[in-house]
């Protein structure tokens, strides 16, 4: 049975607003619950036990002290900032109520700066944790990583997107923020994958915001198959919504025989028997399982250069630490990272990319 | 409105719903010819592979002399020139081709009967090459068809049984699998 996205339920890592509040608790900062092995959970992590004595168990200590300085540092701002959370709203309000009392129309200045406060308190609070987890990232996911394969890891990542930009899968967008960019191989196929944020500035009334264009994963994967053209395959939009992605592509559209999958997906190519032969009638089912993989995702996929290139959006992040709240032990962090590395695997065998066979 | 701009505007309509009727058989014919020429391509890519195993095959499969000389026949056929605009040649064509599939299928097996010949490298590399325009042939037909599928659509359904009557176009043959790969295959012979 195909592993899915998030099967575990929790998902570490995530530090959202929740998790910063849990800083109030002082039973943080204890050392308590270190688990002395690694537990292996599955065919995912099978042997990883071993590995985690060798590479990972004699930085526990030096970590656990890292969490609990970054933790205590936290808590205090939290502690010491606790008040803005009441003033900061009480002053948003004043100041939506100033703005209808003295201007003709509402700009939301108060709901602006309610929602920047916000953010810059929630920064200031966070720092600590987000230099400690990229400490994580930057030495231990590498070592984790090193347990699956010959891969690079790197926490950051700068202007990775223009690469894809022609494939058409990405909208337009004004900034990016990428990172968590691996590069490796895998059975033969080369890897390469990172998780981006695209937001474009749209305008609101009298104000321009920036609204998340595709938050998700972008990954580049070597073909056995060489081909000259390009083929997309993208979402099925309804007859209105294809009937534009029609007009506005110089791609022809591929009418292909499995129901199913025409009733998911819309190809375009510029090559109609060359689509046909990438999308073979067994790899056009495979598509359709490794969908459901990802929790019915909306993947869509390019065919180009001997390459292929798949975008799936995401609703949470990925290859992310633990939580800063939990002691340790790079348990989670493991098994988080090996789960969604599995996942990486499971579309290459799930989509046979290894293997020389033209089914 | 009176009784002669009724006709007038029924009869510009009916000109107009004829005339995208017509060009929408057409572009569908015309998308048939390109996967015709799509199909081509890859016979004639496999064609020429053919001499190459036929010539590595008479070496070492001596009781397979019928089965060589079909091939080599059905592949002579098969390069000769057709006329596109005739369903019935194009139907023997694909027919053909089929057949061919069909024969180098049965040679292909018959390799696995000869351990020599299927260690020889030359051979490894010539059945690479023959999968890999099969696979690509495989796509061509698959394109063929469908863009049979939609013209003989649009020429069957009412008006473009009409139309297509004056547009000189008929309903085209779909490229079918030759009836003895239907067949299921007896491998007793290879696993015994």
């Amino acid at each position: 049975m195909p592993m899915r996205l998030f099967s575990s339920g929790k998902k570490p890592g995530s530090q959202n607003i929740g998790q910063i509040f849990k800083l109030y608790n002082g039973n943080i900062l204890k050392s308590d619950k270190l688990l002395e092995s690694y537990p292996e959970q599955g065919d995912w992590d099978r042997g990883f036990s071993d590995h985690y004595q060798t590479h990972l168990k004699a930085l526990v200590d030096e970590f656990e002290k890292e969490r609990i300085a970054a933790a205590a540092s936290a808590r205090k701002k939290l502690v010491w900032l606790t008040p803005l959370f009441i003033i900061i709203p009480v002053i948003g309000w004043q100041l939506v109520v100033w703005e209808f009392n003295e201007s003709e129309d509402f700009g939301g200045l108060g709901l602006l700066f309610t929602a920047f406060s916000y953010t810059a308190l929630f920064w200031f609070i966070k720092k600590s944790i987000v230099t400690y987890q990229n400490s994580i990232k930057n030495e231990i996911f590498p070592r984790i990583l090193s347990f699956v394969g010959d891969f690079i890891f790197s926490a950051e990542v700068a202007d990775r997107v223009y690469r894809y930009k022609s494939s058409g899968l990405l909208p337009a967008y004004s900034t990016e923020t990428s990172e968590d960019n691996i590069i490796g191989g895998y059975k033969g196929v080369k890897i390469e994958l990172f998780e981006t944020h695209l937001k474009k500035w749209k305008k609101r009334g009298k104000y321009s915001r920036l609204i998340t264009v595709f938050n998700g994963l972008i990954i580049n994967l070597s073909m056995n198959k060489k081909f000259n053209g390009k083929t997309l395959v993208k979402q099925d939009k309804g007859s209105v919504g294809n009937w534009f992605s029609k007009k506005f592509t110089k791609l022809e559209n591929v009418r292909l025989e499995d129901p199913r999958f025409e009733r998911t997906f819309e190809v375009f190519s510029s090559d109609q028997i060359e689509a046909r032969y990438l999308l073979t009638v067994s790899f056009m089912e495979r598509l359709l399982e490794l969908g459901e993989i990802f929790d019915n995702a909306e993947i869509q996929l390019c065919f180009e250069k001997n390459n292929l290139l798949i975008v799936i959006p995401l609703r949470k992040p990925i290859f992310e630490p633990g939580p800063i709240t939990e002691p340790e032990d790079f348990v989670d962090d493991s098994q988080s990272l090996l789960r969604e590395m599995h996942l990486i695997f499971q579309i290459i065998d799930t989509l046979k990319l290894n293997m020389e066979l033209n089914l | 409105m009176d009784a002669l701009t009724l006709i007038i505007i029924i009869g510009a309509s009916l000109i107009i719903v004829l005339y995208i009727w017509y060009s929408r058989i057409i572009r569908n014919k015309n998308q048939v010819y390109e996967a015709l020429a799509g199909i081509d391509v890859q016979l004639k890519n496999r064609s020429n592979l053919i001499p190459n195993i036929l010539t590595i095959s008479k070496r070492f499969m001596e009781h397979e002399r019928e089965l060589i000389s079909s091939v080599t026949e059905l592949r002579t056929r098969s390069a000769a020139d057709y006329d596109r605009d005739d369903s019935q040649a194009v139907k023997e064509h694909v027919k053909l081709a089929s057949a061919l599939t069909t024969e180098m299928g049965k040679l292909m097996i018959s390799v696995e009967a000869y351990p020599e010949l299927k260690s020889d490298q030359t051979m490894q590399q010539a059945q690479l090459s023959y999968n890999e325009v099969e696979t690509k042939i495989a796509a061509a037909r698959r394109f063929y068809n469908s863009a049979v599928g939609q013209l003989n659509n649009s020429i069957e359904i009412f008006p473009g049984n009409i139309v297509a009557r004056y547009a000189n176009v008929s309903i085209m043959p779909f490229y079918e699998i030759d009836e003895a790969s239907r067949a299921p295959i007896n491998a007793s012979s290879i696993l015994d």
